[in-house]
């Protein structure tokens, strides 16, 4: 697992209260883990705060599983 | 023409962990610079910038599916005349109503409680 990959699920367990072995990649936020819409504005805020950049909500919200909201901050960071 | 309808409820308790762990940083995502400012002046902001959130929500419930495109929650603004809440929206958000035929909105706030209410209604033509 990358270093981005390990930090970004550190984050998406803190924010909804799981631990993060239990994440798949292919979980939703909204069915799989009961995401309202405050908790994507705060894993966006907590997103920017444990890479220090910016991240658009119009983008970040069109993330809708664990795996794609990896992939995204993947390429946020110019990393593969 | 058509009617859409939608509801948002909101956990204040909720929302105010989250703004004090994330401040501003939180709420620029969600809410324009002129409705921050607005909620500021009021002694406890944390109803009042709630209350424009769950208010957003429940108008972009209302506008159901608009294909690949969302409103961005910056591009709609709350704003109140005469005590009544009145939706704003930047020019790119207008564009997209306009093309989804788009012809009115409004939007009824409340809170009571630990709980903030939105109801938001949409009036369309095919």
């Amino acid at each position: 697992m990358s270093d981005v990959e390990e930090r970004v699920k550190r984050v998406i367990a803190e924010q909804f209260g799981v631990d993060p072995d239990e994440l798949r990649e292919d979980m939703t936020f909204a069915e799989d883990l009961m995401a309202e819409s405050i908790d994507i504005v705060e894993l966006i805020a907590a997103l920017e705060e444990e890479f220090g950049i910016e991240i658009p909500e119009e983008e970040a919200r069109r993330n809708r599983t664990v795996g794609q909201a990896i992939e995204y901050m993947k390429k946020k960071l110019g990393v593969s | 023409m058509d009617l859409g309808i939608g509801i948002d409820i909101l956990d204040l308790e909720k929302f105010r962990k989250a703004v004090q762990k994330h401040g501003r940083r939180f709420l620029k995502h969600i809410l324009t610079q002129n409705e921050i400012d607005y909620c500021m002046k009021f002694k406890d902001p944390i109803p009042h910038l709630a209350a424009r959130f769950s208010g957003k929500e429940a108008f972009i419930k209302a506008l159901g599916d608009a294909g690949d495109w969302s409103p961005s929650w910056r591009g709609i603004e709350i704003i109140s005349t005469n005590g009544r809440p009145i939706l704003k929206f930047d020019v790119k958000t207008r564009d997209m109503l306009e093309r989804l035929g788009v012809k009115g909105v409004d939007v009824s706030l409340s809170h009571s409680g630990r709980y903030v209410v939105a109801v938001a209604v949409i009036r369309k033509v095919d």
